[in-house]
């Protein structure tokens, strides 16, 4: 039930509103004290993001019980922020009213982009339980070719993607879910974060690809309410492609049989090729299947061609114009300028690809760990082969990327077993992991609890 | 008096004049009623919606609840589940009536749990439910039934198996899950034939 967590935690918090709010029926004995969760929730989030500067760095304790095969007898874990519960002792109005067992926090690391070797961004959230609701705030991390650090960012939210340009700026992809239909985008200029909205009907967007300061592409979908026909219920979802010219952005339009449906995937070589994938709907509601994007400089045009076999493409990435990776579930298909061609796979596709070169292409495969394309076959590399999971932890790998063949970062999120009983497990911890061409480091593991 | 320590029913009956009691209930039931939903309508974002609405009726009716004897309180919540059910199975709709009525905000389920929603079902359990009952679903819903849930496929593999759109493949696949709901529950009449 993992992934609807956060989904019982807030319903929790609404139950526990109404119940702060509701006039007892019979009289006096009262727990209503009007408790403004939104108020709340800012003033937490307000604090994590000031404390969340504070920067600690400690050396997790080497051999626990296994040491990790390809780690060098211990792992740095850098402190990234302080956890809650400092911030819930500290004031009173935090506090839940009910003693029940407080929700964990957890940190989530979504999405990883490098710029060059000693510059690195990594981008997720973090949620915290400070009333019984959840509050999920942005976390936004640095590699400065000697630590990760946590970042000050405009707080929107959840971040669930991030790409940089070639000159050092960088765009990143509020998931949204906050205010449910404004998308925030927020932007470093070099110097800071910036917040920007998308104008109104633009849609949510999935991913984005920054070529330089003023040409920058964001793609996803815009969802309008459910409809019912006969026995089918569906949201009709409109393909949304977003531009961003150094001083606005702009909706552009999908090309005609490429609007219904949505994208999840962008990136390309350069302001003249750029590639969106998702999948293609048919009036009706019914999916059409995977759906590719190509713009040319002038025009976006749908590529035909891409084969069924999964229900939509998740990631494209291209190395060249005539060298085209996109994927998604058990489908990955090549296009060599004119043609997509199928790449044999054995693993599920449900993250972006980060292609480095024609012999070194990389995938994060979730509790599986990374897979690598070495131009003639596939190295898979298990979280328990990279030293991150043993029996008592486990982890998930969101999102890789490789600066070169020999390095590479993969980000997710770590759990360990709880103390209390063998079936609980601890908050989600941020995990950032390593490439050198040899082998996997652990680099970030926990955070600091100062 | 610790939260803890008290019943289920004791709860529910102090929750009328101590709304904050309604939240340790909550908490006891919350995920066993996701789960039943998630299991009935494979559908992440309806079994949450569904919950929600769940226990904003219950919320809202707690004044009413008598008290007939240990168990009872469950039992209650579970019957306002499976009306809440029924009414979703004839509609295709989850009512927002009670959430409304609370000024509860919708809430969405992350992306995340949309796409994984298959993974949360306790497949083990519905395997067996569909085993003992296949014989009395309709064809397609059968053949759908086996290929998704008995024999484990992706709704893509398994529509492609079946000849059909992989949604027509996911409404047999619910159709015959709901329809199976019918005869192990009994709830009702079935109104899909």
């Amino acid at each position: 039930m993992d992934d609807f967590g956060d989904f019982l935690a807030g319903l929790r918090g609404q139950i526990e509103r109404c119940a702060a709010e509701a006039v007892p029926e019979h009289g006096e004995r009262t727990a209503a004290r009007p408790r403004p969760t939104r108020r709340i929730t800012a003033v937490a989030t307000a604090c994590l993001a000031a404390a969340a500067i504070a920067l600690a760095l400690v050396v997790w304790p080497p051999g626990r019980d296994t040491v990790p095969t390809s780690g060098s007898g211990g792992t740095t874990a850098i402190m990234l922020a302080p956890l809650p519960p400092s911030l819930g002792s500290s004031s009173g109005r935090l506090r839940a009213p009910v003693a029940a067992p407080a929700p964990e926090p957890g940190y989530h690391v979504l999405d990883v982009a490098a710029r060059a070797e000693d510059d690195i961004w990594a981008v997720g959230f973090l949620t915290t339980i400070p009333s019984g609701s959840v509050a999920t705030s942005s976390v936004v991390l640095h590699w400065d070719g000697s630590a990760w650090r946590q970042v000050r960012a405009p707080e929107v939210g959840a971040v669930r993607a991030i790409a940089v340009d070639a000159e050092g700026g960088a765009w990143a992809v509020a998931w949204g879910s906050r205010s449910g239909t404004s998308q925030h985008m927020l932007h470093w200029d070099g110097r800071a974060w910036t917040d920007h909205v998308l104008p109104p009907g633009a849609g949510l967007m999935a991913d984005v690809y920054a070529i330089s300061p003023d040409d920058v592409w964001a793609v996803g979908a815009k969802t309008d309410p459910m409809v019912t026909r006969g026995n089918y219920s569906w949201n009709p979802e409109h393909v949304r492609l977003s531009h961003w010219d150094g001083t606005t952005w702009t909706t552009v339009a999908a090309p005609a049989g490429a609007r219904r449906g949505f994208l999840r995937s962008v990136s390309g070589t350069g302001p003249a090729d750029v590639w969106a994938v998702g999948r293609r709907d048919l009036r009706g509601g019914k999916a059409a299947g995977p759906l590719a994007l190509h713009w040319d400089g002038t025009a976006w045009t749908r590529v035909p061609g891409i084969l069924g076999g999964a229900p939509w493409l998740v990631t494209v990435a291209a190395l060249s114009p005539a060298d085209v990776w996109a994927g998604g579930e058990k489908l990955l298909q090549r296009w060599d300028g004119h043609v997509w061609h199928s790449a044999p796979h054995d693993f599920a596709i449900y993250s972006q690809l980060s292609v480095v070169s024609p012999t070194s292409m990389w995938l994060a495969v979730q509790n599986r760990g990374v897979v690598s394309w070495d131009g003639h076959g596939w190295q898979s590399y298990s979280l328990h082969d990279m030293g991150v999971t043993n029996a008592d932890t486990r982890a998930t790998v969101n999102a890789v990327t490789g600066v070169s063949p020999r390095d590479v970062w993969a980000v997710g999120q770590i759990w360990r077993r709880g103390r209390q009983s063998v079936n609980s497990w601890g908050p989600a911890m941020p995990l950032v992991v390593h490439w050198d061409g040899s082998r996997w480091r652990t680099v970030v593991d926990s955070v600091s609890s100062r | 008096m610790d939260p803890e320590s008290r019943s289920d029913e004791q709860l529910l009956t102090a929750s009328a004049t101590d709304p904050a009691a309604f939240v340790a209930l909550y908490d006891r039931h919350a995920k066993r009623i996701l789960a039943f939903f998630v299991r009935q309508t494979l559908e992440a974002q309806v079994a949450a919606d569904l919950t929600a609405e769940t226990f904003a009726q219950a919320f809202a009716g707690r004044g009413r609840f008598r008290n007939p004897g240990p168990g009872s309180a469950e039992s209650w919540l579970r019957t306002i589940a499976r009306r809440q059910l029924n009414r979703f199975v004839t509609r295709q709709r989850v009512e927002r009536r009670w959430r409304e009525r609370l000024g509860m905000e919708p809430l969405a389920v992350s992306p995340d749990a949309l796409e994984r929603a298959e993974e949360l079902i306790d497949l083990e359990l519905v395997r067996r439910e569909v085993a003992a009952a296949l014989d009395g679903l309709r064809r397609d819903e059968r053949e759908a039934l086996v290929l998704r849930v008995v024999q484990g496929k992706s709704y893509a593999e398994a529509a492609r198996e079946a000849g059909c759109s992989e949604q027509a493949l996911r409404a047999r696949v619910s159709r015959g899950l709901r329809r199976l709901d019918v005869r192990l529950e009994g709830l009702g009449e079935d109104r899909h034939g």
